[in-house]
This record gives C-alpha cells, structure tokens and sequence, in this order.
C-alpha cells in the first residue's frame, strides 16, 4: 500500500490534507475528530480529573478520616509555606529526579545506540536489557538492599576481600544514600528508557542516512544530525516521563532508606504520603499534592517548548 | 576495513556483555534467593550460587491459597486494560498529532496533567467514586474486574508516547491518501498505525506491565481473596515480624516471566516500524 | 480490506460487553443475594417448625468440654448474614484460624463468612479507606485499642459484659483492646520481648546474662571479640523494641491524667534506658549499627543466627524463627530477662475489632470468641507460635519449654506501646531514637522530638 503511492510521497505537498480539509465543512469535521478523541478522554478525564477536584476541595478542609471534613480555607496553604520539612522533600525529589532523570536518559541512548548496531544475537540481549522494568520496583530494591546493607549486604563483605578495608555503611551516609536511590532509579529508568529510544532509532528511514552519506557525512554527523532530530520527540516523551516517574518516587526510598539518615533522603511523596496516612492529615496531603503539581506541568511544558524550538 | 569491522563488532559484544552484567547480574541474585533456604538468605557469609537448591519454594508459591487465582486475574486484568488502552489511546493520539480541533494544546496539557498527580492521593476520592458508580450493586465496582481494569485502563502516558510517535511519521503519506480519498479513520487505520508497531508494541508491553505491577489500585478494589492480582499475593509474604525473602523472591522470579515472553514476542514488531519507508521510498 | 476495520470495532463491543458484564454480574450477584435471602427467608419460615426441634438440637453439644464458647441463640437466631472478615495473611491462611472460623459456620448455619487476608502494614490505612467510603468489612484486624482512639471501631463493652470472661484475660491482652477505658475488640494473641544469648560464647567468657542495665554495658563489652567479627550485641532501631526496656525500667513516655496525654521524652531515665541502648554501637562500638529501614527484624536475627552477635532481644516469634533458619546453632540459645530493675516488658501482639458502622456487631464479636477459644488458641500456639491471650492457656504443657520461662514471667508485667495510637508523636519519638544512631546528641534529639510531639497532641486535642 505504501508502495503504491511511493511516487507521490516526495510531492511537495505540504499541507495537502490540510487544503483537503478546508474545503470540507468545519463543524462537521470537528464533530468527526471528537468522536476519535471521546472514548479515551472520557475514561482518562473522568477517573483523574473528578478525583482531581475532590483533592482540590480536600485541600482546603482539616479532614481526619473517618470525621467529616471541616473547612479552614488556606489554612493548610499557609502551613505549607511554613514547613521546612516539606521544601527540603522537594529539595531532595529535585536532586533525585535531575540525577536519576540524566542518568537513565543518558545510559539508555547509549545502550539503543549500541544495539542499534548489526549483531548476532542481538535480541537476547534485547530482552534482557529490559529485565529492571519487569519486576517491581519494590523488588528490584529489595535486592539492592541485599547488595548494599552494611551487615548482611554481599558489598561489604566483598570489599574487604579486596582490600577496601573499612566501606561505608552505605545507607547510612547521607551522600551514599541518595547516590544509591539515583543509582536503582536510573537503572530502572534506563532499562524502561532502551525500547522506546530503540523505536525511535529503527524509526528514521534509512534513506536519510543514505542521503548524508552521499553529502560525506561521517558517522558523528549523522548522529548528530540525523538521529537526534529524528528521536527528539520520543526523546522528549522519555524526559518527560522519567521526569514525573522520578517525582513519583517512594517505593525505592521505602525500602533502602525510608528517607533517613536524618530526612537526606526524605522525597516529596513519602512525605504527603506520611502526612496524608500515617498522620491522616488528608486535608494537609492533598495541599502538598496540588503544590507537586504545576511543579512538574511547568517542567514539563518548558520541555515541549524547548523541544519544539530545537526541533 | 575488514579489520576495522571486525575489531568493531568485538567492542560492541564487549559493550553489550559489560551492559548485560549492570542490568542482569541483581537479577541472578534474585534467582539465587528464589532457590534457597531462608536461613542462607540470611548467612553469613553470604553465598552468591545456593549450596542447595530448594525447588521447592516454586511449588510452595503455587500451593499459597491465593496466589494462582490472583497471577491468572493479573493476566485478564493486564490484558484486558491492554487492548482498551492501545486501541483508545491511539485513536486520541492520532487527533492529537494529525487533525486540528478547538483546544487541542489546552486538551493535551490536560492529558499530560493527569499523569502528574500522585496516584497515592486520588485513592481517597476514587474508592467513593467506584463505589457509586451508577447502574451497580450496592458496592459499585468495588470486589469486580471492571473496578480494577476500567479506572486505570485509558492512560495519558499512552496517548501521549504515540503522538509523539505518530508525529514523527512524514505527512505526506497522509496527505497523499487524503488525496486519494481517504477518510480520517482510513488514514489512520491504513496508515499511522501500520507504520506504528513499535510504538504500539511499547504502549502494549508499558500497559501490561503497569497494570501486572500495580498494587495500590488493586488492593483498593480488591476486597476477597478471589479478586486479589499478583503483587498483592507478593506483598502477603511480608508479615509483621518476617519477610519469607525466598517466597517472595520465587514469586517475583516468576511473575518476571510472561512480561520477558510477551516482550521477546512483541519483538518482530519493533522491528517493521517507520525504518521500512526508507527501504520502500528506495526503490 | 475494509472488512478489517469491524475487527477493532468487534473487539471492542466484546471489551464493552466485558466490562459491562463485570458491573453486571454485581447487580447481578446483588441480586441473587436478595433473591438468596428472599429465599432462604421462606426456606426460614417453612423450616421454622423443624426449626424449632432443631434450635433445640444444637445446644445438646458440650462445647464448654470441647473448649469452644456455648451455643448464643442470639446469634442462632439473627437472619441470614455474611460477615466480611479482614486479618493478617498469615493469620487467615492458617489452619487453626480456617478452622474455627468453619465449626462457626457449621454451628450458625445462618452466619456465612468472607475472609481477606491483608498485609499487616496495609490493614490501617485499608480499614480507614473502607470505612470512610461507607464499605467497612465486619471484623478486622489491628491493635484495637488505636483503631478505637482514631473513631475507626465499633465500642464492644456491652457485649464483654455479656460474655463476662474478662478475668480469664492477661491484662496486657486486654490493654490492646483497651481505650480511655472502653474496649473495642478482642484480642487474638500475644507476645513480649525478653534477652537472648548465645550460651556458649557466654560460657566461653565466663559471664551470665545480664540483670540491669550497667552490667548490660559490661556484658556485651566483655563478650564481644570484635576481631573475630563478634559483636556483644545488636541493637535496633525499633522503639517498640526500645519500649520492653522502658517498662523494664520504669520509665514512662507516655502519660494520661483525666484523658490528657502527655509526652515525657526527655524524662531522665528515658534518656538513661537510650543512652544505655545507642551507646553499645555508637560509642562502645560492640555492637552493629541498625539498617536505616523501618523493618528491623531481619538483622538481630541474622546476626545472633550466625554467631556474629552474642545476644539479641526479641520475642517469642523469633524463637522458632532461628530454630528453623539455624538449626545448627539452636541448641546454643539460652534465654533471660530484659536487663533492668524491673520484671516487665512490652506486649505485643494483635485484635480484633468490629469496624465503625459495621452493622454485623453481635455476629462478628461471636466470631472472635471463636477464634480465640481454648479448643483453637491452643492450635494457634502449637501450629502457628501465635501465644494465647488467656491466663489458663499457660499451664498447657506446651509452654513447659524452658526458653519461653522468660516469656511467661513477663507477660504478666507486660504492657501495651499506647505511643502507636499518636502516630505524630510516635513518628517523632522514632525518629529522634534512629538519629542517636547516626550521631545525632541525645538530649537534643529528645527534646525536639519532645516538642514536636507536644504540637502533635495538642492539636489532636483541639479537634
């Protein structure tokens, strides 16, 4: 089907469908793309955004389930403002995110790259690569705890062995703490990050790179100037995602340092979520909640547009 | 030349090796605990290849009263939301990449901002509101599949990893078939989504696998044994005074598997995406 | 080619019907109760007459001898009623607990019960979701007594007044049912912390365990051989842990005084069983400095298993924890009391209460009678190390083990951790606890975990 039109395709056609379009009837044509638009966003919108402006409401009420909510008005804001605690959380998450975010985009274009590349065998290791994002991640640090506890962990009981005579006690020096939590998160997050960059590589057509050898353009130019603006959408799919997953952060924390040593590693949702459950200050998480979140639409937006100007 | 390539193709294996170690090797771990006894998880020092193998403890998370029931509802569930999710999704995805439409940015800013706010929150507010959903029983969805498929089964990650994808496919393949007179739903049937597969194939995996990992969602939903998934059964080895590692470890060691078969599946899809225009546009 | 687009469309009318299906099989299954219940009704009423022959059938049982609770025609008597119960898992997929919960069933025909087996950590936080979203099951699992303080379950005092076995109870037990004076649950078992040691490292030295706590310092000091990687002890950052010592000690964190509760954290005999505790890692380094998780109970274990520490304390859960992890050490194990100038412990252990609103109150504290009856208790002891929560149960021979000596002296002496019902307060009293470990002053810790707990509770008074 696509060779059928093979011939049409390098038609300077810019905006063919668009003209198309505009001959047509535009309320009708509106009414044509909601119906592509209705079954998704309605599920998406209804489970996310009602619950959403029940947070919003929450946000401003003292609620201490099971009693019913008493409202306060900003009360819980200005509280906020005032909680050191939570701005060294968010402090942390930042730092957190920035260094597993870099990480795992980092390490998973290099590897895409490298399995981009013509070898046997290639798909076992392709399958393989993916393992971190198979298991949970409260698994996945389960057996991080196993490697790096500084009494039963195998990594101190190795070093010695190797002369390293007296390591750290990992999880209890607030550095090695976070280091580790980037650590497990960027190799989490790479292993997820692999197919997608993968995709976008088998995704540029091969003529490009056909058309740029023919210009001399060595392998370097044609990463450079071929790839990464072919891949810079799902590019940016993949910071933007790693982004709000990184934010989203708790189960890792949970089981390696529940945030210790001395709040070090305390992130923004173990907080509301110690404030919200534990506490049963609902009214007080969902504030906080509302404040993670034009936190991290801002970042994202800033991405799409400077993705768009790049681009 | 010959020799450069070949001393190339040694560094990529080197590469891949090394990179196979860093992403595999804690796995051997968890398969080592998966086949050990409880005290040598805990001895010292510790052992990396079990001195004995105990089998066994995949059998015994078989013979755990919930745990099959909740890996085969885990399989309908995941699977269930998969289909639901790469079908609706794409379709908004491909509004979202190709047409136009009054409050396109604001709807898709909307899409992204339901990814943002912590799932943990909305527990609250979603347990009420699937607890009244209109035309149930007297609990609403709570206790069913439809509470734990259809509440998560749309995702924004989804719609937005596709029309991302969707936009890196050239348009005049479209605006030739637009020519040729097809309709939107033909355009995106005939066109976009054949040329798609890799993105679908990582939506489908990405949704299969997120719902195989859930475990707050589900819990909430779940209120008898019968509808439990597998990571709640996971979580049951945890007890108040003791973690059965090996159980666990066993269980997480085979809940592993059908995410790598549907993965190594998936694979040939990942292969025949956009990359075969080139080839097609050459000759 | 067109005819491939009817595949999605098909496929999606079938998820459709699917997942329509799965709301209507609710109604549907709504349904059928009703009609169920309609039709046990007059199955009810036309059996009434053999009914009455049989009601006066079913109490001819001796269930005193059989060690189970008489027969309740109260509860014989109510309609047809499924109770929702929610325990442990690893209490629920036990036999004993099956068991009971399956004679019930056989004696009250009339009575069906749903069991859910939660992770304990989980049960909290689910009871609450439920019972705020109008949906709370009819018989849970907690320490009852926080349940109670947080307005999440049902007041049963009527109903123990009633049954009028609360002499038969150990008082520690009936404190995790227990607040402000009503009782909300009933408990199901429990346990206290007491010394274990390894004896033969303890005869290699020539030392006994110790009895208070200066010669805990020198005890472990002296047994440790820390070139041969072997600390004296192990210490955790567990403050339930923390809290056996307290009693022990005398010390009190924790105060009432006409329904106000007060903190005491800086006390000075707090800060004495703290110091003492902290210092075997952090100053005198003969012991291993905890993991930085929240779970604790992993690390004394493996540490005392592998003869890498010479004592730990813990419960008797651990007991049959190390005999089958390491069985080749077991016979090494000896057991004391906690060093202290008292004989007490901490209780731990867990109840059952009815959740807020339930409306099964009457059946569900039937079922908890059961549960805990001497015929099962004992079953729960022998098959599960689950220790009963009534005095007489201790004379069974089971408990003539010389390990759990110590065990039984204290249970008498034991007493609830009441900070768990302050979740604030307990949060900043853990955390100043874990922050000695890694350095932190004590009395600086201690003094602002005081004043943040003050906050706590004083706001929690307002409400």
């Amino acid at each position: 089907m696509i060779s059928k039109h093979k011939s049409a395709v390098y038609m300077d056609g810019k905006s063919l469908l668009e003209e198309k379009i505009k001959k047509k009837n535009r309320r009708k044509d509106y009414l044509g793309t909601y119906l592509f638009l209705t079954p998704a966003l309605l599920l998406l919108f209804t489970f996310s955004f009602v619950p959403i402006i029940y947070v919003v409401y929450l946000s401003f009420h003292r609620v201490r389930l099971p009693d019913d909510p008493i409202f306060i008005g900003i009360g819980n804001y200005a509280q906020l403002m005032g909680d050191s605690v939570f701005w060294r959380s968010m402090g942390n998450t930042l730092i957190y995110t920035l260094g597993s975010m870099s990480l795992g985009l980092f390490a998973g274009l290099c590897v895409a790259v490298l399995l981009n590349r013509a070898f046997k065998g290639k798909r076992f290791f392709k399958v393989f690569y993916f393992l971190p994002s198979v298991t949970s991640d409260v698994v996945s640090a389960m057996i991080f705890l196993w490697i790096f506890d500084h009494n039963l962990g195998i990594l101190n009981y190795l070093l010695p062995k190797v002369g390293l005579v007296e390591p750290p006690a990992w999880l209890l020096d607030p550095f090695w703490a976070m280091f580790i939590l980037i650590f497990v998160g960027s190799w989490r997050g790479a292993a997820y990050n692999i197919p997608i960059f993968l995709a976008g590589l088998e995704g540029v057509p091969k003529s490009y790179y056909e058309a740029a050898e023919i210009d001399g353009a060595n392998g370097w130019h044609k990463f450079w100037r071929i790839t990464i603006p072919s891949i810079m959408p799902i590019s940016v799919y993949c910071m933007v995602m790693s982004i709000i997953a990184s934010f989203q952060v708790v189960a890792i924390v949970d089981v390696l340092t529940d945030g210790g040593p001395d709040n070090s590693t305390l992130v923004a949702l173990k907080y509301v979520w110690q404030q919200s459950f534990q506490f049963n200050y609902v009214g007080y998480g969902a504030t906080m909640s509302l404040f993670i979140f034009p936190f991290l639409l801002v970042m994202t937006w800033l991405n799409l547009k400077l993705s768009k100007r790049s681009g | 030349m010959q020799k450069r390539k070949k001393i190339n193709l040694i560094i990529t294996y080197v590469l891949a090796i090394f990179v196979l170690m860093i992403f595999v090797g804690p796995y051997l771990w968890m398969v080592a605990t998966a086949l050990k006894s409880q005290g040598e998880v805990m001895a010292w020092p510790p052992t990396i290849i079990p001195t004995e193998f105990h089998f066994q403890n995949f059998v015994d998370i078989w013979q755990n009263s919930v745990l099959p029931r909740a890996f085969f509802n885990s399989v309908i569930v995941a699977t269930i939301a998969t289909v639901i999710n790469v079908f609706f999704a794409s379709l908004a995805a491909f509004a979202f990449a190709r047409l136009e439409f009054p409050w396109k940015n604001s709807l898709f800013l909307a899409v992204l901002a339901t990814m943002m706010i912590p799932p943990g929150l909305m527990i609250v507010p979603l347990f009420s509101l699937i607890r009244n959903i209109p035309f149930t029983g007297p609990s609403g969805w709570l206790d069913s599949y439809a509470g734990l498929i259809i509440p998560t089964a749309i995702t924004g990650f989804a719609i937005f990893l596709l029309k991302q994808y969707f936009m890196s496919i050239p348009k005049d393949l479209d605006d030739q078939a637009a020519i040729d007179g097809c309709s939107k739903f033909q355009i995106y049937w005939r066109i976009i989504l054949p040329l798609s597969r890799p993105a679908l194939a990582l939506v489908a995996i990405f949704t299969f696998l997120g719902n195989w990992n859930e475990y707050l969602w589900h819990l909430t939903v779940a209120r008898s044994a019968d509808m439990y998934t597998i990571q709640i059964a996971l979580a049951r080895f945890q007890t108040e005074h003791n973690i059965e590692w090996t159980l666990i470890m066993a269980g997480a060691t085979t809940a592993a598997v059908p995410m790598l078969i549907m993965y190594f599946a998936l694979q040939p899809l990942f292969e025949k995406g956009l990359g075969g225009i080139g080839t097609g546009m050459k000759d | 080619m067109k005819k491939i687009l009817f595949l999605p469309m098909i496929l999606l009318l079938v998820l459709l019907f699917a997942a329509c299906s799965g709301s209507d099989n609710e109604v549907n299954s709504g349904n059928d109760d009703q009609n169920n219940d309609q039709n046990n009704d007059q199955e009810q009423n036309n059996d009434e007459e053999q009914n009455n022959e049989q009601s006066a059938d079913v109490p001819d049982r001796d269930f005193a001898a059989e060690g189970l609770p008489e027969y309740n025609q109260a509860i014989g008597d109510l309609e047809e009623t499924t109770l929702e119960v929610w325990m442990a898992a690893d209490y629920i997929d036990e036999a004993p607990v099956q068991d009971a919960i399956a004679e019930f069933m056989e004696v009250y025909p009339n009575i069906n019960v749903e069991t859910a087996g939660h992770t304990w950590g989980d049960m909290q936080d689910q009871v609450r979701l439920a019972v705020n979203g109008g949906a709370p099951p009819d018989l849970a699992h907690f320490h009852a007594f926080s349940m109670g303080n947080q307005g999440l379950a049902e007041p049963v005092d009527d109903l123990w007044e009633e049954w009028g076995a609360e002499e038969e109870f150990l008082p520690g037990a009936v404190d995790n049912v227990t607040w402000e004076g009503t009782k909300y649950g009933v408990p199901i078992d429990i346990n206290t912390t007491f010394y274990l040691y390894n004896t033969e490292m303890f005869e290699e030295k020539n030392l006994s365990p110790p009895t208070t706590l200066e010669e805990f310092t020198e005890v472990s000091i002296e047994v440790a051989d820390l070139d041969q990687g072997r600390y004296g002890f192990v210490p955790a950052a567990s403050t339930w842990g923390l809290h056996g010592w307290m009693v022990s000690e005398g010390a009190e964190i924790l105060t009432e005084e006409d329904g106000e509760w007060s903190t005491n954290f800086t006390d000075e005999k707090v800060l004495d069983v703290v110091k003492t505790y902290t210092d075997i890692a952090t100053e005198h380094k003969v012991g291993p400095l905890p993991p930085a998780q929240a779970r604790q109970s992993d690390h004394p274990v493996a540490m005392f298993g592998n003869e890498r520490a010479a004592a730990i304390i813990s419960g008797p859960f651990d007991i049959s924890r190390i005999e089958n992890e390491f069985p080749e050490m077991f016979d090494k194990v000896g057991t004391a009391l906690l060093p202290g100038s008292g004989k007490g412990s901490v209780a731990g252990g867990g109840s059952m209460f009815v959740p807020k609103d339930s409306e099964n109150r009457e059946a569900s504290f039937e079922l908890m009678k059961w549960i805990i009856s001497d015929k099962y208790a004992i079953r729960m002891a022998d098959e599960m190390g689950r220790h009963p929560v009534k005095a007489h149960m201790y004379e069974n021979e089971l408990y003539a083990d010389p390990l759990l000596e110590p065990f039984i002296e204290t249970l008498q002496h034991a007493e609830q951790y009441y900070l768990e019902a302050f979740p604030e307060a307990n949060s900043a009293y853990s955390d100043a606890f874990r922050n000695v470990f890694d350095g932190a002053d004590i009395e600086e810790a201690f003094t602002e975990a005081q004043e943040k707990a003050e906050e706590a509770l004083a706001r929690s008074s307002n409400e």
